[in-house]
């Protein structure tokens, strides 16, 4: 049975988890536990393995929603976890040191992925340091020569997750229409 | 001066007082305002607020002068405005007020922020989207006020369907693709209604780092440009009715551009009604779009845009995000964006409409010819439709 997935993934500390719970029918399955290497400074709990949410629908389809370990010794398991993916959510903490050279290492990371699918792009944090502004992010994108929408996000809010995804979903087909 | 970590925070040490009036007044402070910081002298802060009442008050005045010149001073005292103290300082009397601090933290977000005043405000960059008259005038040099809510900011979107959007807009006409005598009725001058003023305004803002208000015979609108925000003492279904209004035909000499005189605004009144610049633009387009295109932007001509408008803050119009993906992958105009995706013409000009006034479009000529064979429909995904549809019913359960 073919398994459609959505993968959420980004530095420690960027929503994923939050938002994997904001959007998912199934309260998610958290492998968090106490951080004890770098990540420490960032979160007191941290995704060692990978969150896991579901999403029904009618006919028995599922959208399974998986969130990658944030921690860069954890990316042999990136591989796996976006076999048979319908496309990348990236969350970038913006209150981070340095959040382009995250971008470009997760778009550098995923680049097979995204080439194949589509990635749509949120930026957390933006309440606690309102630079780089979006606008940045996409002159960032400019010079990797990609257009991939990038928005100001609230993790914990589902309506800003959702319309990442949509933006995901319609980036991969701007024909799809919904039954408005 | 150096450059400040954040704009908006500003840095306050207090001097001369004792240490519980020093936890009183960070209370205080602290409810004013989350961005007024109160420090320690080693923390560099902006200010310097010097209790000049205090036993040794004048040793400390002369100490942080004469280490710290760069930073501002703040007096204060139960008595009058001291005509002794030599240096330039704000002064704030004792009792303190809720008002008095405000306007003394304006007064130094104006100095921290402002370079030297300038008496005239010259030539903008040239707008084709109106003829607003711009008035030199003598008066403040305006920052962004660190007294207001984070909430508009972080204020998410709305997303409307046909049906709901018509109830957000008002009425909004059904345009026949086909017919160009319709297509050619659908244009609108931006510089016919407040939205052409607000964006000049905010041009010229922009380009002189200055505050600006816009007085078009209806509310004073001010600009900060600094902050990207935009005052406003009018509710959102005021604005709506007022987008619509014609201004240029009536009344364009009232409508003027002056330098914001911080003494005469309500700002500091009703500091709730901030909004930031983008959502504010973008939605006083869709007003004044009402389903029409600006005139600047020919619907037959492929339609280059930028990048993706920061959805999540916008209001999201029908069929915004469709529109918007099709035309990241390839340059289309706005009659073949309708034609592909199957929808009326009104909800590609009303969305075209916000993005040209977040300048986030521009036109290139056609590169295929007008007796080339339509462009197919693009096929829709299944699995994709019904997620889209539980994403969208998931965000009307949430907001009902």
């Amino acid at each position: 049975m073919i398994q459609h997935k959505i993968i959420f993934t980004g530095p420690v500390g960027a929503g994923k988890t939050t938002a994997i719970h904001s959007i998912s029918d199934i309260k998610p399955v958290k492998t968090d536990a106490s951080a004890s290497d770098m990540t420490k400074g960032r979160k007191a709990e941290t995704t060692v393995a990978m969150d896991y949410g579901v999403m029904n629908l009618p006919d028995g389809d599922k959208i399974h929603l998986y969130g990658t370990p944030g921690q860069e010794r954890f990316d042999f398991m990136w591989d796996i976890l976006t076999e048979g993916g319908i496309g990348l959510i990236l969350l970038l903490d913006n209150s981070r040191k340095n959040p382009f050279q995250d971008l470009n290492f997760f778009i550098n990371a995923f680049d097979d992925f995204i080439k194949q699918t589509s990635v749509a792009i949120g930026v957390t944090q933006m309440d606690l340091k309102a630079t780089p502004t979006i606008e940045h992010y996409h002159q960032e994108l400019n010079k990797l020569n990609v257009k991939h929408p990038v928005f100001a996000v609230d993790a914990r809010n589902s309506r800003d997750v959702s319309i990442l995804v949509q933006s995901l979903l319609f980036s991969i087909d701007p024909g799809i229409e919904g039954d408005d | 001066m150096k450059q400040r970590e954040n704009d908006k925070d500003i840095k306050i040490a207090i001097h001369g007082v004792p240490q519980s009036t020093h936890k009183m007044l960070c209370v205080f402070f602290k409810q004013i305002s989350e961005h007024i910081k109160i420090v320690n002298d080693a923390d560099s802060p902006d200010v310097d607020l010097i209790d000049i009442d205090f036993a040794g008050a004048d040793k400390i005045l002369a100490k942080q002068r004469a280490e710290h010149p760069e930073r501002i001073l703040v007096i204060v005292s139960l008595k009058n405005k001291p005509n002794t103290i030599e240096h330039d300082y704000l002064f704030l009397k004792k009792p303190l007020t809720r008002d008095g601090i405000i306007q003394v933290i304006m007064q130094c977000q104006l100095q921290l922020k402002s370079p030297p005043i300038q008496k005239e405000i010259e030539a903008a960059p040239k707008s084709s989207a109106l003829h607003a008259k711009v008035s030199p005038a003598a008066t403040d040099k305006t920052p962004s006020s660190p007294i207001k809510p984070l909430e508009n900011h972080t204020r998410p979107a709305e997303e409307f369907n046909e049906k709901g959007f018509t109830r957000f807009i008002g009425l909004m006409p059904t345009i026949d693709i086909e017919d160009p005598a319709q297509i050619d009725q659908a244009r609108f001058s931006p510089g016919d209604y407040l939205l052409g003023s607000v964006y000049h305004a905010i041009t010229v803002a922009r380009h002189k780092k200055q505050a600006l208000q816009v007085d078009a015979s209806w509310r004073p609108l001010l600009i900060f440009p600094h902050s990207h925000e935009i005052w406003l003492d009018a509710s959102d279904h005021q604005l709506r009715a007022f987008a619509s209004l014609k201004i240029s035909r009536t009344s364009e000499s009232k409508v003027r551009v002056l330098p914001v005189n911080l003494q005469q605004t309500k700002v500091n009144q009703a500091s709730d009604k901030f909004q930031d610049e983008e959502s504010f633009l973008w939605k006083l387009a869709i007003w004044t779009s009402k389903g029409r295109y600006p005139e600047q932007i020919d619907p037959a001509k492929p339609v280059v845009l930028k990048h993706w408008p920061n959805f999540t803050r916008l209001v999201i119009t029908p069929h915004a995000l469709r529109i918007t993906a099709l035309l990241m992958q390839q340059p289309q105009s706005m009659l073949d964006v309708a034609r592909t995706l199957n929808i009326g013409p009104q909800y590609v000009f009303v969305f075209i409409s916000g993005c040209q006034a977040l300048n986030l479009v521009a036109q290139i000529e056609r590169k295929y010819g007008p007796e080339e064979t339509p462009k197919k429909k693009i096929k829709s995904s299944g699995l994709l439709n019904k997620l889209l549809n539980k994403l969208r019913a998931k965000n009307h359960d949430d907001s009902a």
